[in-house]
Order: structure tokens, then sequence, then C-alpha cells
């Protein structure tokens, strides 16, 4: 799709959608930062990994996309609702649900710091420019292969560790 | 084609809101969306590195890896938050400092 994008001088409709997602992506991070409700908070965040998922997209990346709506947004974002609302019983709930905030400033002197340092130093880097994806090559396909044949160790040792997972935090969370 | 920079500079400012979040914030649960926050970050510039490599299957490969270590992650995480709240009514850290004294 990319190949006719450029070549009918439509390329900004790439850059149009890419500044449409990182939008969402640091909009819903930032609501996150700001937000005095963690339920808010969890929304944000939310806003924030789809538009990741789109970033992803743009990238040339769908399965990974599709990976991330379904790990994050499925599983990670609703176990978190999950615990925010577990958490936030009994006489304690003001507690559990209130969000307390300390040396605000310093951390986002700290963080601008961070993110500075960063960017400066991408920017002297060099590096071979991006490729393009080549639409030809069945990157799922790609992926499925990797993971049977030279990743396969990572395969099996994620599998345990998920397993592993499984039965402590189930042990860990019991009465 | 969107340049390696441009993912790098969403990618450095994601970070840096998600470290913002999980050094201020007096929440576990938060603190733990911090984390989270950091954890795409990285997987942005490992997707838009992949690019350029020769396999572009196995900088995504990565990113599918850190994934699965999040989910574990925030289920482990969670798991110990709601018996910490349990334990003490509460789940600000500088609540739960038994083992200091």
């Amino acid at each position: 799709m990319e190949e006719w994008l450029n070549a009918a001088q439509w390329a900004w409709v790439t850059y149009v959608v890419f500044g449409f997602f990182s939008l969402g992506t640091l909009g819903g991070a930032l609501y996150l930062f700001f937000s005095k409700n963690i339920l808010y908070g969890a929304y944000g965040l939310l806003t924030s990994l789809i538009s990741i998922a789109g970033l992803f997209l743009v990238a040339g990346a769908e399965f990974i996309a599709v990976s991330q709506i379904m790990i994050y947004v499925g599983g990670i974002l609703i176990l978190i609702l999950f615990g925010i609302m577990l958490s936030a019983k009994g006489k304690d709930r003001r507690d559990a649900l209130g969000v307390k905030n300390v040396n605000n400033l310093a951390s986002l002197l700290v963080a601008a710091l961070v993110a500075g340092g960063i960017i400066l130093y991408g920017f002297r880097l060099q590096w071979p420019a991006a490729k393009g994806v080549d639409q030809e090559i069945n990157q799922v396909r790609n992926l499925g292969m990797s993971l049977m044949t030279t990743e396969v160790l990572m395969l099996e040792m994620a599998g345990v560790l998920l397993l592993l997972v499984l039965i402590g935090a189930s042990y860990i969370a019991k009465k | 084609m969107i340049p390696n920079t441009y993912f790098l500079i969403i990618s450095a400012l994601l970070f840096a809101i998600g470290f913002a979040v999980a050094i201020t914030k007096k929440n576990l649960i938060l603190m733990l969306m911090g984390v989270e926050l950091m954890l795409n970050a990285v997987n942005i510039n490992f997707v838009a590195f992949s690019r350029s490599a020769e396999n572009a299957g196995h900088g995504q490969l990565f990113s599918l890896f850190i994934m699965v270590i999040a989910a574990a992650e925030a289920a482990v995480a969670l798991a110990i938050i709601l018996k910490l709240r349990d334990e003490y009514g509460s789940i600000d850290p500088d609540k739960i400092d038994e083992l200091k004294n």
C-alpha cells in the first residue's frame, strides 16, 4: 500500500496518520499524569495504548499492532481496572481511589531532562534509512517461522514463565 | 516512509512521561501504569528500527516477548498489590513500612 501512496504524491497522508496517533499516545499519557482520579487515568492509559497500536501499523507491523490491542488493552488494562475496583472497597476507598503526587515539579524536570537527553543523543546517531516494509513478504508467516525455528527456545521460556506466573499469582492472591 | 527519528522522539517523550508517572504518584497501581508506559515506549523503538534490519521479524519478535513479560509482570504485581491492601489497608507505598523497624 505504501508503494502507491508514495508514487501518487500522497505520502503526506502517512504523516497525518502518524501525527494523529502520536498525539493520542502523548495526550493519553499526559492525561494519566495530570488526572486526579485513578479510574480516569486508566482511561487515559487506554487511549495511549490503542494509539500505540496505530503507530505500529504506521511502522508496518500489523501483527504487533493486533497483539498490542489483544494483550495490553484486552488483558493488562482490564486486569488493572479490576485491581482498581477490587482495592477500592471498604472504609479505605478514598485512600485507594485518590491520587497523591509528590515532588511534582522535580519529577517533571527530571523527566524533561531524560527526554531531552535521549532526543539529542538520537539526533547525533547515524543509522541506515528505513527501507520500507516490503509488502511482498508475509510478515506473519515470517514471524511464525522465526518462532518455530531460530527463536524456539525463547518461545518455550516464555511459556514456562507464564506458567510460573499463573501459579505464583494465584498463590500470592489466595486468602 | 516515516523517518526513524520521529519514532525516536515520540518514544523518548512517552518514556519520560511514564518515568514521571512512576516516580511521582503515591499509589502502587498508578506506578504500575507508569512502568507499562515505559515498556511501550521501548516497544515503539524496537518496531521502528526493525524496518531498517535485514529481517524485520527479529525486532518485532523482541517487542512481542516484551509484551509477554509485561503481562506476567502486571499479573504478579496486581496480586501483590491486592495482598498488601488486605494486609495494610492502603496502597500508598509510604505507608507500607513494616520491614523498616
